[in-house]
C-alpha cells in the first residue's frame, strides 16, 4: 500500500511538465496549428529557468524568465509558421534543432560548460505542504508535497478547459480550427487567435520546463526534456485535444515513468515497463479508428 | 526550354538562400562568442574538403543521412508522415548485428547480403505497422510512428542491456560481428565504408522508382489529392503499405550499414538522431532524391567541418545544429514566392497610413 501511495506520488511528479505542455498545446492544436515545438519551448524554459536562478539567486525571476524566453520562442514559431505560411511542422522542427544547439553553445561560450551545467547557487523549487491536504489520509500522501507546479498544472487543467467550452475565446480557437474559412468570412482574427493559441501553450511549455530542470535535480542538461514535447503531442491525439483526455494521457506517461523507477530497484528491466505508454497509445488509436471507420457510410480517403 | 532552365536556377537559389541566411546569423552567434566567422568557417570548410581524406569523411558523414534522408523523401513525397525513421533503423540495426554475430562461416560476401537483406526485412516489417493501420483505419501515422520510435529504442536497449549483451562489457552493446559480415572500409586512413556504396545504390534506385516508373506517379499523386486518387482507382489503401514498407526498408538498410561498416556491433542509442536529421534533409530537398543527397551532403560537411572547427578555432561543435536549425527555419518559408508577398503586404500597410 505505501508501496502504490509513492508510485502514485512521483506518478504526479513524473506527469506535470508532459502535462503543462499538453494543456498547453491544446490551444494550438484546436486552432489547427501542429505545434511540433513543444520539446524546444521546454527546453528553452529549462535552460532559461536554470541560468536566471543562477544569476540572481530568486526562483520568481527564474520562472519569469523562462516564460518570457518561451514566448518569444512562440512569437518566432508563429511568425515563421502563421504570418509567413511556412510549413509549420518543419518551422517546429526548425525550432527544435535551433535551441539544442543554441543553449549547448550558449552553456560553452559563457559558462564553459559542456553539457551539463550545476552549480550550487543554483535554486530550485521547494516543494509545498499544504495545511489541508497534510490531514486527509491518501489523498494527501499523494497530492501533498510536490513543486507549485504540480498545483498549477491541475488548475491549467480546469481553466484551460473552461476557457475552451465556455467562453468567447475558447469559441473562436476552436472554429478557426474547424472552420478557417468561416472564421475568415464573419470577420474573425484568425492569425491573431492563433497567435494566442501558440502563445499559451509557450506559457505553459516554460513553466513544464522549469519543472524538469529545478525540480528536482536542479541544473541543466543538455537536451534534458528526452522527447517530453513530442509526448506532450501525443498525448494530446490521443485524448482527441479535449483537456480532461489529454490530462488522462500524460498521468499515464508519468505513472509508467514512477513505476520504471521503483521496478529498477527490484530488478525488472525498466524498458519494458516504459515501453507500455507508447504501445498503450498505438493501441488507444487503433481502437478508435476501427470505430470511426464502423460508422462510416462511404469508402475512401479524405483529404486532411 | 528557357522556361526550365529557369525553373532550375529558381529551385537551387530558394534553397541557397536560407543557407546562406543561416551562415549569416550563425556568424552573428560566431563573433557573440569571441571569435572570427571567417576564420571560424574557412576552418569548417578546410576541415571538410580540403584534401582526399577530408573528403571521405565528409562522405563518411553523409552516409546515414542519405539513406534515413531519403527513406523519409519517399514517405513524405505520398504525404504519409512517417517519422519513425529512427525507430526503423534501431530495429534494422540490431537485426543486422544479430545476424552479423550468430551466423558463422559465411562466405564474406554472403554473410553481408543476409544481414542486408535481414535488416532491410525488420526496418519494412516494423513500417508495415503504422501502414496497415493508417491504411485500413485510417489512424493517424504521425503519432504511431513517433510512439514507435520510442518503444523501438527502449527494446533494443533492452535487448543489447540483458539478452545479447557482451560478456564484460560496462556498457550496452552486443559482441562484435564477424569478420565476414563487416563492410569493409574503402580507403585507409578514413572510415568510409561499403556502407557509402549501398547508400548510393539505394539512391539511384529510388531515383528510378520515384522518376521513371509508375509507383512513382502514383506517389506523386496521393501526396497532392488522395481523395482524387482513390477515385480514378488507385487503391490508395494499397498503395500506402507499399510506400510505407519502401521507407521502412531504406530505413532498416540505414542501420544495417551504421553496424556493418561503423560500429562493428549493436550498440544501445547508437544514433545521434539519425532519422531526425533525414527528416529535415527530406524537407530541404523537397522529396526529391536528388536534392535529398545533396542535402545529406552539406550536412556531412557541416558535422565533419563542425569537428574542425571546434578543433581549430574553439567555437563549439553545437554551432552546426543552430545552423542546421535556422536553414530548416528559413527552408520552411518560400522566400521567392513569400518575400514578394510580404513586400507588397508592408507597402500596402504603409500606404494605408499615409492615406490615414
Amino acid at each position: 500500500m505505501d508501496e502504490l501511495l509513492l508510485i502514485l506520488h512521483s506518478t504526479f511528479r513524473m506527469s506535470t511538465p508532459i502535462a503543462l505542455a499538453a494543456i498547453g498545446g491544446i490551444f494550438a492544436h484546436r486552432a489547427g496549428v501542429l505545434n511540433v515545438a513543444l520539446e524546444g519551448m521546454m527546453l528553452i524554459g529549462a535552460f532559461v529557468g536554470v541560468m536566471a536562478s543562477f544569476l540572481t539567486g530568486s526562483v520568481i525571476i527564474a520562472i519569469i524568465a523562462a516564460i518570457l524566453s518561451a514566448i518569444i520562442l512562440g512569437y518566432i514559431f508563429s511568425f515563421f509558421g502563421i504570418t509567413m505560411k511556412g510549413n509549420v511542422i518543419i518551422t517546429g522542427l526548425a525550432i527544435n534543432t535551433i535551441v539544442l544547439g543554441l543553449t549547448a553553445y550558449i552553456l560553452q561560450i559563457f559558462f564553459g560548460q559542456r553539457g551539463v551545467f550545476s552549480n550550487p547557487k543554483i535554486v530550485g523549487l521547494k516543494p509545498l505542504d499544504i495545511p489541508i491536504l497534510r490531514d486527509i489520509p491518501i489523498i494527501g500522501d499523494i497530492l501533498n508535497h510536490h513543486t507549485p507546479m504540480v498545483y498549477i498544472s491541475l488548475i491549467s487543467l480546469f481553466v484551460a478547459h473552461f476557457t475552451l467550452y465556455h467562453t468567447k475565446l475558447g469559441l473562436y480557437i476552436r472554429t478557426v480550427g474547424e472552420k478557417e474559412e468561416a472564421a475568415h468570412s464573419v470577420g474573425l482574427p484568425v492569425n491573431r487567435l492563433k497567435y494566442t493559441a501558440v502563445l499559451i501553450g509557450a506559457v505553459l511549455c516554460g513553466l513544464g520546463g522549469i519543472n524538469i530542470a529545478l525540480e528536482n535535480v536542479t541544473m541543466f542538461v543538455e537536451n534534458m526534456t528526452t522527447g517530453r514535447g513530442f509526448i506532450a503531442l501525443a498525448a494530446i491525439f490521443s485524448g482527441q485535444g479535449t483537456p480532461i483526455g489529454t490530462f488522462v494521457f500524460s498521468f499515464l506517461f508519468g505513472f509508467a515513468d514512477a513505476l520504471q523507477i521503483r521496478l529498477q530497484d527490484i530488478d525488472i528491466p525498466g524498458a519494458y515497463i516504459q515501453m507500455i505508454p507508447f504501445l498503450f497509445i498505438v493501441v488507444v488509436l487503433t481502437i478508435v479508428g476501427i470505430f470511426t471507420v464502423r460508422g462510416k457510410t462511404s469508402r475512401g480517403f479524405k483529404n486532411e | 526550354m528557357k522556361r526550365r532552365k529557369n525553373n532550375w536556377l529558381k529551385s537551387i537559389f530558394s534553397s541557397l538562400i536560407p543557407v546562406l541566411l543561416a551562415f549569416a546569423v550563425g556568424s552573428i552567434l560566431i563573433m557573440i562568442g569571441g571569435y572570427s566567422p571567417i576564420e571560424a568557417y574557412s576552418s569548417l570548410f578546410i576541415g571538410a574538403l580540403s584534401n582526399q581524406n577530408a573528403i571521405m569523411n565528409t562522405l563518411f558523414a553523409s552516409t546515414p543521412l542519405i539513406l534515413t534522408g531519403l527513406a523519409t523523401a519517399i514517405a513524405f513525397k505520398a504525404n504519409i508522415y512517417n517519422m519513425g525513421v529512427e525507430g526503423q533503423l534501431y530495429l534494422g540495426a540490431f537485426a543486422a548485428a544479430y545476424l552479423g554475430f550468430t551466423l558463422q562461416g559465411m562466405p564474406p560476401f554472403l554473410h553481408v547480403a543476409i544481414c542486408l537483406v535481414g535488416g532491410a526485412f525488420v526496418g519494412m516489417m516494423f513500417a508495415l505497422v503504422p501502414a496497415i493501420l493508417k491504411a485500413f483505419w485510417n489512424v493517424n501515422e504521425m503519432v504511431v510512428t513517433l510512439m514507435l520510435n520510442y518503444a523501438a529504442i527502449l527494446f533494443t536497449t533492452y535487448l543489447a542491456s540483458f539478452p545479447f549483451k557482451a560478456p564484460g562489457a560496462s556498457n550496452a552493446t552486443t559482441v562484435d560481428i564477424m569478420p565476414s559480415a563487416e563492410l569493409p572500409r574503402l580507403f585507409t586512413g578514413s572510415q568510409l565504408n561499403g556502407g557509402f556504396i549501398v547508400a548510393i545504390g539505394v539512391f539511384v534506385l529510388v531515383w528510378i522508382l520515384m522518376k521513371k516508373m509508375k509507383l512513382g506517379y502514383e506517389m506523386n499523386s496521393i501526396g497532392r489529392n488522395n481523395e482524387f486518387s482513390e477515385y480514378v482507382g488507385m487503391g490508395v489503401a494499397k498503395k500506402i503499405i507499399l510506400i510505407m514498407s519502401i521507407s521502412g526498408i531504406v530505413a532498416g538498410l540505414a542501420g544495417v550499414g551504421e553496424v556493418l561498416g561503423t560500429h562493428r556491433r549493436f550498440v544501445a542509442e547508437f544514433s545521434p538522431d539519425y532519422g531526425w536529421t533525414g527528416l529535415t534533409i527530406a524537407l530541404l530537398g523537397k522529396h526529391n532524391p536528388v536534392g535529398v543527397l545533396a542535402g545529406a551532403l552539406l550536412f556531412g560537411i557541416l558535422k565533419n567541418g563542425g569537428s574542425s572547427m571546434e578543433l581549430m578555432v574553439g567555437v563549439p561543435r553545437s554551432l552546426i545544429d543552430v545552423i542546421q536549425g535556422l536553414i530548416i527555419l528559413f527552408l520552411a518559408v518560400d522566400f521567392l514566392n513569400n518575400q514578394i508577398g510580404l513586400t507588397t503586404k508592408l507597402k500596402e500597410r504603409f500606404n494605408r497610413r499615409k492615406v490615414a
